[in-house]
């Protein structure tokens, strides 16, 4: 089913917009928690809190488009999900992409204030404007979506040890834009 | 560094960004299959193959009455622009129309193409329930590092595919397990890539497709357990346009104290180029691998990674021209075939499908350009 129907369910206040929903986006929602959430219980819960709050925000809402929509309403809530969660254990794959950016952006940088996540924030989407499209996709599919590896390969053809080349560049390139930008000292 | 925050900026990634990435876009599904690694005992060929990637599989309201196999095949055309850039080389077998003539069970071939260094076949398999989806998808919850083990105990479950019940073939990824699926047919699209050395001219092989289980799928396959046979497909090496240009001079590139190497060519086809080219690393490279230790095999990984990026370094400035003015890039290089003496050819695929070859007139690569004659 198209998006613009599956909104359109919504505004109607179908029960089959969550439906549709789940079925055209859900495997897509289900791994963006995934990637981040080690518990399968957290995963589902996840997924089901996505629903609930796409249900409440459309209307007024009308995302275009709707699957980065989701993604981004689960991978929030993942990502407070694992934030709570951690200080009982760690999650072996999105630790590892925090560990990848702490390399990145070693203590050299000091963001302890909301602000100042924003203003890394700022300067990452000014740094992902600059690259290629490719490397873009990668950067954003290993940092957001929190993709392993392996999966990045075997999404671009490639083999893990080429991807791992390649986004330990990427990093070092967002090192260097972080320290023009007087973000690193 | 505060990981909530360091996580908190990571979250305020673009809007666009985050669509943009939902989907790998054909300029990122570039490349081919990975350097073939020599097993001691049975091996798996690890390819890193996700075909259901390129072709952004969906079922389309105009093909409501006709068969999931022709909706494949005509969803594979468009993606791969094989209309529009005149391939030649792009072979598409005869499936069922209808629906109910579609087979249950087995593998149907689709399609396949002859990039030069691969021979592509793109099959549905048949008879695929939604439980092996998921057992496939449970090797999901892995990292690539094999820190953590999958959730359906301590292997790895894929689909392979095999000739002689020795080498193996990727012939999946977990992802397109999602996006190659239709639940409705139970069918389960996909591609596989065998180097054409496997493949001798004109004589037909029957490639049979299996899930298996293996404990690691880094460098060690040789415990593999098959789980059960979705079914053969008999095959054969498919015909090929190519134009090869060997260059006037070399271009060289420097990888540090590891030594120096030199591209000395290029095969074009409609899908991408393999470069021809050799240097210092191959030899050590390419050898047969049995580590006795892990500083072995890291010193290894390391020696490999270098020469990746040296080459990636030409590469990435590469190109092919048309008659008409413009270019397309190359997509970044991703596979290499085994050397043959000191030449190795490193294969890609352009960036954002096929390419008009006829069309081709010259091709740039490290600052230099070179007459396609």
């Amino acid at each position: 089913m198209e998006d613009s129907r599956i909104i359109s369910l919504f505004f109607e206040r179908s029960e089959q917009a969550i439906e549709e929903l789940d079925r055209k986006h859900g495997p897509a929602v289900k791994r963006t928690a995934a990637n981040i959430l080690q518990d399968r219980l957290d995963v589902e819960e996840c997924v089901s809190d996505t629903y609930l709050r796409t249900w409440n925000s459309i209307p007024p809402q009308a995302p275009n488009p709707l699957a980065s929509y989701v993604c981004r309403i689960a991978h929030n809530l993942a990502i407070d999900r694992y934030h709570a969660n951690r200080a009982e254990k760690r999650n072996g794959k999105y630790d590892l992409v925090l560990d990848e950016m702490e390399e990145c952006i070693p203590s050299g940088m000091s963001v302890e204030t909301e602000l100042e996540a924003k203003e890394l924030g700022a300067s990452i989407n000014r740094f992902l404007g600059s690259l290629s499209r490719e490397d873009r996709f990668l950067f954003v599919r290993r940092y957001w979506y929190a993709d392993p590896v392996r999966d990045l390969a075997a999404m671009t053809h490639s083999s893990p040890n080429r991807i791992s080349v390649r986004l330990f560049r990427l990093r070092e390139k967002l090192r260097n834009t972080l320290t023009k930008e007087g973000l690193l000292v | 560094m505060n990981r909530e925050l360091l996580s908190s900026a990571l979250c305020q990634i673009d809007e666009r960004y985050i669509a943009e990435a939902y989907r790998p876009v054909p300029e990122a599904a570039s490349g081919s299959s990975e350097r073939i690694v020599p097993m001691k005992k049975k091996r798996i060929i690890t390819f890193a193959l996700a075909a259901a990637l390129i072709i952004a599989l969906g079922v389309t309201a105009y093909a409501i009455g006709v068969s999931i196999h022709r909706r494949r095949q005509e969803e594979l055309r468009e993606q791969l622009q094989i209309d529009e850039n005149q391939v030649a080389d792009y072979v598409e077998y005869p499936v069922a129309e209808e629906p109910e003539k579609a087979p249950a069970e087995g593998v149907t071939l689709l399609s396949a193409m002859n990039d030069g260094e691969f021979q592509r076949f793109w099959v549905v398999l048949n008879g695929v329930t939604p439980e092996m989806i998921e057992r496939l998808e449970s090797s999901e919850q892995v990292d690539w590092e094999g820190k953590a083990l999958p959730a359906n105990g301590h292997r790895y479950s894929f689909i392979y595919a095999t000739m002689d019940g020795e080498n193996y073939f990727d012939a999946m990824n977990p992802l397109s397990f999602r996006d190659g699926y239709d639940l409705e047919s139970q069918t389960l699209t996909t591609e596989c890539s065998i180097p054409l050395h496997e493949l001798e001219p004109g004589r037909k092989i029957v490639l049979r497709f299996v899930m298996a289980d293996c404990i690691d799928y880094e460098l060690d396959h040789s415990e593999a357990e098959l789980v059960c046979e979705l079914g053969s497909a008999e095959v054969e090496r498919t015909g090929q346009a190519i134009r090869t240009v060997w260059f006037s001079e070399p271009v060289s590139f420097s990888n540090g104290a590891y030594g120096k190497g030199e591209f000395l060519g290029a095969e074009i086809s409609a899908s991408g180029v393999n470069w021809i080219l050799r240097h210092d690393g191959v030899s050590q490279m390419y050898r047969n691998h049995e580590f006795t230790d892990e500083a072995q095999r890291q010193a290894y990984l390391e020696l490999e990674r270098s020469w990746l990026a040296a080459i990636e370094d030409v590469e990435r400035t590469a190109a092919v021209n048309f008659a008409d003015g413009t270019c397309r890039e190359v997509g970044l290089p991703l596979s290499s075939s085994e050397p043959e003496g000191d030449i190795v050819k490193d294969a890609c695929l352009f960036s954002g499908g096929t390419v008009h070859l006829d069309q081709v007139v010259s091709i740039t690569i490290g600052g230099k350009t070179f007459p396609a004659a």
